[in-house]
This record gives C-alpha cells, sequence and structure tokens, in this order.
C-alpha cells in the first residue's frame, strides 16, 4: 500500500476527543499521515490574537501527542503579523509545526503578509492557502489562484499549495502552470469524476496532493477522486502522499 | 448492490462518461443493478425525450438498468408520458427536478403527479442537489431543494414513499426526527468524515439507499464510503441492496 498523507485536515477543540476521532476514521480509510491545522475554536474570518494563540497551540499539543501520525500548520493573518513573526519562530523554528495555513482573512497577495513570507521562505516551509473561485461570489477577502500566482511572484522561493483546486479544476491548472511553486490540492468539494485526469492535462502529477478538508469531508471520498483517476499507480502514489512529503519533510 | 441514482446523457457543461464506463464501474464494484435516469432530460424543454432516449439505450440491458423516469408536471401531456414510461419503458421510477424545470414541488400539478405515479406504481424520486451552486460557472445558478420544501412534499403525500437524491449531510433531520415513515434518502452527496456511522446512529438503516449520482460524481466514492464506513453488516447490506429491493419490490 502507498504512503498515504492527507494535506488537509481541521480540528477544533484537541481536549474532547477529536484527535482520537479523527485517527481512528483516517485508519478505517487507510490514511497514514494528517497535516493539521486549526482555525480556532470558533471559525471567525478574522481571528484576533487569542484565537491564533489557541489554534496555534492546539494543532502543537496534537501534534507532540501523535508524531507519528499527524504534522502541524500554524495558522496567521495579516491582522496579526507581529504575533504571526512570534509564532513562525514559535512552532516552527523552535516547534513541532512545519509549515503554515493561510485562510480568509487576507488575499495571499496582500502587502501585509510580505514580512510573514519573507521568514517563511527563509524557513523554508509550505504554505497550504485556501482558495476558491466561486459561481456564487467568494467571500470578503478569500483568495483566488490569481491570488496566489501574484504573491509568488513577489516571493520566488516560496512552496504554497492551492486548496480545493481553488474551486474551480477545469481552469486551475492552466493558471498555475507557469509557477512551479505553487501545487494544488483536491480536498473539498464534491466528488466530481475526472478531477484529477483534467488537471494532469496540463500540470504533472508532483504537483498535485491528496487532501480532504475533515471532519466536513470524508477521508475516503475525497480520496476517491485519486483512487478513480485513470492514471499510472506510480502517479496515484506521488499524488497519495509522496509529493506533500517531499515539501513537508518532516 | 444496487445504486439508486445514476444517470445517462450528456452534460452541458464538462465531459461524462457513458453507459459503458457505468457498467464497467458497475462489474467491477459488484453493482448488480443501477436505477437510471436521462441526464439529458434535465436539460430538454421536454424532458420526455430523454426518457425515450434512455430507453433506446438500455434496451439490451434491461437485466442492469431500471428505467427512471424524468417529467415536468407542468409539461402539457406529462399524464401520457408517464403512463408510457411505466408501461412501454418499464419505469419504476419517476425523478423530479423542480429546480431546473423551474416548477413548485408543492404545486397541485406536482401533486397529480404523485397521485398518479402512486397509481401506476411508480417510486417518486425528488433530485434535490445535482450540482455545488458554487461550480455553476457562467450561467444561472441552481439552487437545490430547500430541506423546508422538502419537508412539505413529503408530509403533503404521506401515502407515497418519497425518495430525496443528493440530500447534504446534516439535511436528511430537517425533514423531522424521527424522520416521516414515507422518506428516504441516497447517500450520493451524503458527506462527513463519520457520514454513515452518524447516520446509523440518528436514522432506521431501512432509509439509506446506495446511490452513486453517476456520471458527474465518481463511482468509487460511494463505493467505497459504503465499503469503509464504521457500520454493521446489516445495516450495509440494507443500504447496498435491501432497501432498494424492498422498494422496489424485486429480489
Amino acid at each position: 500500500m502507498p504512503l498515504v498523507v492527507d494535506c488537509h485536515a481541521h480540528i477544533r477543540n484537541p481536549d474532547d476527543g477529536e484527535p482520537e476521532i479523527l485517527l481512528a476514521a483516517a485508519d478505517r480509510a487507510g490514511v497514514d499521515k494528517v497535516i493539521l491545522c486549526s482555525l480556532g475554536r470558533e471559525w471567525t474570518p478574522f481571528p484576533d490574537a487569542a484565537s491564533l494563540e489557541q489554534a496555534n497551540d492546539d494543532v502543537a499539543l496534537v501534534v507532540n501527542r501523535y508524531p507519528g501520525r499527524f504534522m502541524g500548520l500554524v495558522y496567521l493573518s495579516a491582522d496579526e503579523v507581529a504575533l504571526g513573526l512570534e509564532h513562525l519562530d514559535r512552532y516552527i523554528a523552535s516547534g513541532p509545526c512545519r509549515g503554515v495555513k493561510l485562510w480568509i482573512s487576507q488575499f495571499a497577495d496582500d502587502p501585509r503578509m510580505d514580512p510573514l513570507f519573507d521568514r517563511i521562505v527563509q524557513l523554508d516551509v509550505p504554505v497550504l492557502q485556501h482558495t476558491w473561485i466561486k459561481a456564487t461570489g467568494n467571500l470578503e477577502k478569500e483568495s483566488t489562484a490569481w491570488h496566489c500566482v501574484n504573491r509568488v511572484q513577489q516571493h520566488p522561493g516560496l512552496k504554497m499549495w492551492l486548496a480545493h483546486c481553488s474551486g474551480r479544476w477545469e481552469e486551475v491548472a492552466r493558471i498555475i502552470a507557469p509557477y512551479p511553486g505553487l501545487c494544488l490540492d483536491v480536498s473539498g468539494g464534491e466528488p466530481e469524476a475526472g478531477v484529477v485526469e483534467c488537471l494532469l492535462q496540463t500540470i504533472g502529477p508532483e504537483r498535485i496532493f491528496f487532501g480532504s478538508d475533515v471532519p466536513g469531508r470524508s477521508f475516503i471520498v475525497q480520496m476517491s477522486k485519486v483512487l478513480s483517476a485513470e492514471i499510472p499507480e506510480d502517479w496515484k502514489c506521488m499524488i497519495l502522499g509522496e509529493n506533500i512529503m517531499r515539501w513537508m519533510r518532516p | 448492490m444496487i445504486d439508486f441514482n445514476a444517470k445517462l446523457g450528456h452534460f452541458p457543461y464538462r465531459p461524462v462518461e457513458g453507459i459503458e464506463a457505468l457498467l464497467r464501474a458497475m462489474d467491477r464494484y459488484g453493482v448488480e443493478r443501477a436505477v437510471v435516469s436521462s441526464l439529458n432530460a434535465v436539460f430538454y424543454l421536454n424532458p420526455h425525450e430523454g426518457n425515450i432516449e434512455l430507453a433506446s439505450a438500455i434496451a439490451t440491458h434491461c437485466d442492469r438498468f431500471i428505467h427512471a423516469a424524468v417529467l415536468r408536471p407542468d409539461f402539457t401531456g406529462w399524464h401520457d408520458d408517464l403512463r408510457r414510461c411505466a408501461g412501454d419503458c418499464g419505469a419504476r421510477c419517476v425523478v423530479l427536478y423542480p429546480q431546473y424545470h423551474r416548477y413548485d414541488l408543492l404545486s397541485e400539478a406536482t401533486g397529480e403527479l404523485v397521485e398518479l405515479a402512486r397509481e401506476l406504481g411508480v417510486l417518486v424520486c425528488v433530485q434535490c442537489w445535482l450540482e455545488d451552486p458554487r461550480r455553476q460557472f457562467n450561467r444561472e445558478i441552481i439552487q437545490p431543494v430547500a430541506p423546508a420544501v422538502m419537508k412539505a412534499f413529503v408530509e403533503a403525500h404521506p401515502r407515497t414513499d418519497i425518495i430525496a437524491f443528493g440530500l447534504r449531510f446534516g439535511e436528511p433531520e430537517m425533514l423531522g426526527e424521527p424522520l416521516p415513515r414515507n422518506f428516504y434518502f441516497d447517500i450520493s452527496n451524503y458527506e462527513n468524515m463519520r457520514d454513515l456511522e452518524l447516520a446509523m446512529e440518528r436514522f432506521p438503516k431501512e432509509r439509506l439507499l446506495f446511490g452513486t449520482n453517476f456520471p458527474l460524481y465518481n463511482y468509487v466514492a460511494n463505493v467505497e464510503k459504503l465499503a469503509r464506513g464504521n457500520i454493521d453488516a446489516g445495516q450495509r447490506e440494507a443500504i447496498a441492496s435491501g432497501n432498494a429491493k424492498r422498494l422496489l419490490g424485486i429480489h
């Protein structure tokens, strides 16, 4: 069996059994490792300092509790840059986390984030950036693939993967193709047929990651996007875990 | 296993697989039969044209496919169309698309269709969610059927078994707890980290049906959802085929 690493999972509260429930579900689905982030115990688009402290402390606690199963991402916000720099040092440089999570408190190319990205590139850790292109209209500061393109042009050494295929898998590979520092995860959304095959028309398998977006989504349903793809088995292995492990460098 | 929610036809917004791919998937994953409706019918002004096409397409596979008609209760002549589907095509279900076909699920005309379906022994299905509205680019967005509307519809027809296709996690219970006695739903879009496990804590196993929403969804998604769900063998068997066989009156 290939190594299966879910690059996109959430936790809210590590004190009420969530990590153990998540691991039990991961085991049933055949997921070996989970890359975990927290958006806080109460999800708010613009988290304050206390929320960010709690979120990252929770992730570090879970990673330390289960170091063989979880890898952690540090949640940052453009509204708390100084705190973010401190958290990059505390939870990555000196801590157990191996990457960064960005959500919807700022666009990916928000200039306020420049000092944070300077440090992220210095630490050589990857960023999971939430992205969507919604026919129904994006949230106030919800990034699209184009915001990520702008960011990687400003920070050429950056490694960033776009969550959810940016919601428009028919097009996103073409958007990111010229920028090797940008990759995609296939997490979230419905298990539409043909997603991975479509991405591979434009980018190589090394730039696609399996992710689930649990617990709101299912490990195995999201994995089915890869399992069902009519592609070589070694490409599936890459997508299911080898690619993200190259970036996470545990 | 019986796939209660598969479709055949073209999808206007991206290429999708056809009958050969469906049969391959069914063979590969042990799905003996599938209830299939016309995907073309969703987008035709007269959906019955799609029913006729479908009947022709599956004629040589009547041991594998069960015809499900797609009809509009506001299109002239639908009564005859339903009788022909039930009689000539052997349709065992009718699938309603009130959002795509722009009619009121709670209208008198829809009520007439439900009554005639019941008289003919045809099960009534409602496609509540076909596509994620966030992904409906460059066109007018079709929202899903609201759970409150579905609740009112089910309550309006207590003598008719009604099956909802495409309900999401958290929606079935909006129709009432306990669920209305005549209400069932397929698992095609019912997703959560512990989807079927939590469903079995909440609902009787007799209410869920294995469905894939082929060709819009990949076939593996719901096969594996059912295979790996943290549920017991009896629950799995009921969802996989037992409930469908009972509703369809087949063995």
